[in-house]
C-alpha cells in the first residue's frame, strides 16, 4: 500500500505541472490585445532621468517632457497681453510654502497635463476644469473665460510644445486633448 | 452617576477635538507659511517697455538679460513690448535686475507687480486648496 502511494505521488505531481505548462503554453500562445502606448509614453514614459531644476533628484521623462512644454507655455502665456490677464498669479514673488507662483502653476498644469497624457504616478488634486472656471465657483476666476480665449490659450501652448521640439504628430494629439475641454472651461 | 458619566464624556470629548483642532492648525500654519527661499526656488518677473521694439532689439535684450547673475529663463515678445524672465532669489533680486536693465541698455521698462486684488482674481488653478483657505485665516488672527 505504502509502496503504491510512493508511485502514485510522483505521477500525480509530474501530470500536474504538465498540465500547469500546457495551459501557461497555450495561454501565450493566445494573442493578447496589444497594450496602446499613451502620449505620456510617446514624451519618454516611466523611465527616470536626472531632474535638470533639482539638482540630485530623479523624474520620469515623461514628466519632465510635460513639465518642460508646459513651463515653455507659461513664459509664451506671461508675454500674451490677450490672457496674460488670467495669469498674474505667476508674477508672485511667494504663494505658500516655498513655491512661487510660477512653481505653483508649473506644478498644477503639469500634473494635470501629465495625468491628462496617461501619467500613473502624478495626481492633480486641484478643481475640476468646469469649477476651476466657474466665477460662480472659483473665486479666482475673474469672469469667464471666452473662445478667443481658449483659441489664445491653445495658440501659447502649441508654441511651447515647439520650443522643446515636439513633433507635429505629438502635439496634434496634445492639441486634441486640451481642445476637448472647450466646453468644460469655455461656460459663455 | 448616570449624569455625571455623561458630563465626564462630553468633557473629554471636548478636549480631544480642541486639542486635535489645534494639531491641525498649527500643522497647516507650519506647511504653508512662507519659507526662505531655496537653491532652486524660481521667480518669475516682467518688464513692461516703453518703446516698440523690433525682433533684432528682442535679441539683444534676451542676449543682456542671459548674462545677469541669476537668470534662469528669458522670453522677449516684441509685439507686446513685454520682457518675462525667471531668476533664482538667493542669487539675485528682481528689481536690481530691472535696475540695471535701464541703466545698461537703451531700451527703457518697468517691472509690473500685480496688486493683491489682481493676485486674489488671477489663475484658477492655483491658491484654491482648502489647506490654503485654511491656512490664510489663521495667518489673519495671527
Amino acid at each position: 500500500m505504502i509502496m503504491k502511494k510512493a508511485i502514485l505521488l510522483p505521477v500525480i505531481a509530474i501530470v500536474a505541472i504538465a498540465s500547469l505548462a500546457l495551459f501557461s503554453c497555450s495561454k501565450k500562445s493566445s494573442p493578447t490585445p496589444p497594450v496602446k502606448a499613451t502620449l505620456y509614453d510617446s514624451l519618454g514614459g516611466t523611465a527616470m532621468v536626472s531632474d535638470p531644476a533639482h539638482s540630485g533628484t530623479m523624474i520620469e521623462k515623461g514628466y519632465l517632457g510635460v513639465r518642460s512644454v508646459v513651463d515653455s507655455t507659461i513664459f509664451v502665456i506671461a508675454a500674451d497681453n490677450r490672457i496674460n490677464g488670467h495669469f498674474t498669479v505667476l508674477l508672485n514673488e511667494v504663494t505658500h510654502g516655498n513655491l512661487t507662483g510660477f512653481a505653483e502653476l508649473s506644478m498644477n498644469l503639469s500634473n494635470f497635463v501629465a495625468v491628462g497624457t496617461g501619467a500613473k504616478d502624478y495626481k492633480y488634486t486641484g478643481m475640476s476644469m468646469h469649477d476651476a472656471h466657474d466665477p460662480s465657483i472659483n473665486t479666482r476666476m475673474n469672469g469667464k473665460a471666452s473662445n478667443a480665449d481658449f483659441d489664445a490659450f491653445e495658440a501659447d501652448l502649441v508654441i511651447g510644445a515647439q520650443k522643446n521640439g515636439v513633433p507635429a504628430n505629438l502635439i496634434t494629439s496634445l492639441g486634441k486633448i486640451v481642445e476637448s475641454l472647450r466646453s468644460q472651461v469655455v461656460q459663455m | 452617576m448616570k449624569i455625571k458619566t455623561i458630563k465626564k464624556i462630553t468633557i473629554w470629548a471636548f478636549s480631544v477635538s480642541m486639542f486635535l483642532i489645534v494639531v491641525v492648525a498649527v500643522h497647516i500654519w507650519a506647511v504653508y507659511r512662507p519659507k526662505a527661499p531655496g537653491p532652486d526656488t524660481k521667480v518669475m518677473a516682467r518688464i513692461d517697455l516703453k518703446p516698440s521694439i523690433s525682433q533684432v532689439d528682442a535679441g539683444k535684450i534676451a542676449t543682456w538679460m542671459y548674462h545677469q547673475k541669476g537668470v534662469d529663463h528669458v522670453l522677449v515678445n516684441p509685439d507686446t513690448r513685454i520682457v518675462i524672465f525667471t531668476f533664482f532669489p538667493i542669487k539675485a533680486s528682481g528689481n536690481d535686475i530691472v535696475k540695471s536693465f535701464n541703466a545698461e541698455l537703451p531700451y527703457k521698462g518697468n517691472r509690473f507687480m500685480p496688486t493683491e486684488k489682481q493676485l486674489a482674481s488671477s489663475c484658477p488653478v492655483a491658491g484654491s486648496s482648502f489647506y490654503y483657505k485654511v491656512y490664510k485665516f489663521i495667518d489673519n488672527i495671527l
